[in-house]
């Protein structure tokens, strides 16, 4: 079906096949075996040009968890102390267990955000359901999505109002959490009702009646066209069965 | 299985999966909202307890699922791996809620410690193997004290969040019971799990 141009959107899967090859690695294999593939991820998303979009998200919350287990880890495990800052040692299991919670942290988040920052949300979605994926989860995914900017600004509103009507938040604990019925009953009942009644339309439309079919060739639904690439394809696959077959080895030996 | 897909379908409809979206950015909004008023709580399970309760523990299950999903990729990533805790409290929540623990104060209170009790025994082993239990929360100072006096990650990680777990989720259980007192019969009687309020 020929379509214009804007409604055409190229899906490469060479990045969730890294995606879930990395998140694979950051449990499966060794830690030695994980701090090159640690590095080429480091270098790879800092020239990005998404790089800060990438490690914003790592730097807010990632990183202070990161530096609070060295911390705890480091002072609290039973081990030779390492290095001693003033009256404070930091023992060598403690820093070698944190070691590992961080690398895999690492590898899971920025390989995470590196995915969602190539790829639109819509355009996942749209490729989940020419894949055959459930058309109701992807619905719900989405609308979720949507909803929780709307609902801050409605529970922006209803604070206002019920500041206005004279609650206050500022008191003790009880009153703070008196405030909290008066501010989320109208934006429940509101938000039930128009659920619902989203759901008497969508039901009028046989919403949840279509069965989602997988698609072999192109990925279109309504107007868009998802176009794969192929290399990407090949490319991913032969990362991820290498990635396994490891991960499968080293399970083997461990057994 | 045949029974496991038709109540996957008899929760998962036109008319509810709004509702889950709903209590998907509940919980997040929820949750934002207690630091606005600046509340020591989290209560961000509020809308998978609702969700649980007037639609059923599938819903509530894809419920806790989406928000974490959602607070994962666009919030922050550790929620990401507190998936599994977000199924168990909506699994949990569904089942217990046919049982009536909702249409009473008294039953909420003590059916919200439970949830606790099980939602710290989940989130255990998640916060030491991930995190070396640290997750960032106000009340990871408690595993340094449970560490400084001897304990294991995995037990320092279990009793912190026995020390906030429980009354979290009993406060959200018992702010769901007045929540669904003060909507009208009219709207909770459109509802499938109408029975369970």
């Amino acid at each position: 079906m020929p379509t214009p141009d804007s409604f055409r959107r190229k899906y490469n899967p060479l990045y969730h096949y890294l995606l879930f090859s990395i998140i694979l690695a950051a449990f499966a294999f060794k830690l030695e075996w994980q701090l090159p593939i640690l590095a080429i991820i480091v270098i790879t998303t800092v020239l990005s040009r998404h790089r800060k979009i990438i490690y914003r998200g790592f730097l807010k919350f990632v990183l202070p968890l990161i530096l609070i287990g060295f911390l705890i880890n480091g002072i609290f495990f039973v081990g030779r102390p390492v290095f001693s800052i003033g009256p404070i040692s930091f023992k060598d299991a403690g820093i070698l267990f944190a070691s590992r919670v961080a690398v895999r942290l690492i590898l899971i988040v920025v390989s995470v955000s590196w995915y969602f920052s190539t790829v639109k949300t819509e355009t996942i979605s749209q490729y989940l359901i020419a894949r055959g994926a459930d058309r109701r989860l992807v619905y719900i995914f989405l609308l979720s999505i949507a909803m929780v900017h709307l609902m801050r600004d409605k529970l922006q509103r209803v604070y206002i109002a019920q500041s206005a009507r004279g609650l206050d938040a500022t008191k003790n604990l009880a009153s703070r959490l008196r405030y909290l019925l008066p501010m989320l009953v109208p934006l429940s009942y509101s938000y039930i009702t128009e659920s619902l009644d989203r759901g008497i339309a969508l039901r009028a439309a046989h919403f949840a009646e279509y069965k989602a079919a997988r698609l072999s060739s192109k990925h279109t639904k309504s107007l868009l066209v998802i176009e794969e690439t192929k290399s990407g394809m090949v490319i991913g696959r032969s990362i991820f069965i290498i990635v396994v077959l490891i991960g499968l080895l080293r399970l083997t030996k461990w057994l | 299985m045949a029974d496991t897909t038709s109540r996957f379908e008899k929760e998962v409809n036109a008319t509810t999966i709004s509702l889950i979206a709903f209590g998907a950015a509940l919980n997040i909004v929820v949750g934002q909202a207690v630091q606005l008023i600046k509340l020591p709580l989290y209560l961000d399970s509020i809308g998978t307890i609702m969700i649980a309760c007037i639609v059923g523990p599938i819903a509530g299950m894809l419920t806790g699922f989406f928000a974490n999903l959602t607070l994962g990729f666009f919030f922050n990533y550790t929620f990401l791996f507190f998936i599994p805790v977000a199924l168990v409290i909506g699994g949990y929540t569904g089942l217990i809620a046919r049982l009536g623990v909702f249409k009473r104060w008294y039953t909420a209170l003590p059916a919200g410690l439970v949830q606790g009790l099980i939602a710290a025994t989940a989130s255990a082993p998640i916060a030491a193997f991930m995190f070396g239990g640290v997750t960032m929360g106000g009340t990871d100072f408690l595993v340094l004290y449970f560490r400084a006096i001897g304990k294991s990650i995995i037990q320092s990680a279990f009793m912190q969040g026995l020390a906030a777990d429980p009354v979290d989720k009993a406060v959200s259980y018992l702010v769901v019971y007045f929540l669904l007192t003060r909507i009208p019969r009219s709207v909770l009687i459109r509802l499938p799990g109408y029975a369970n309020t």
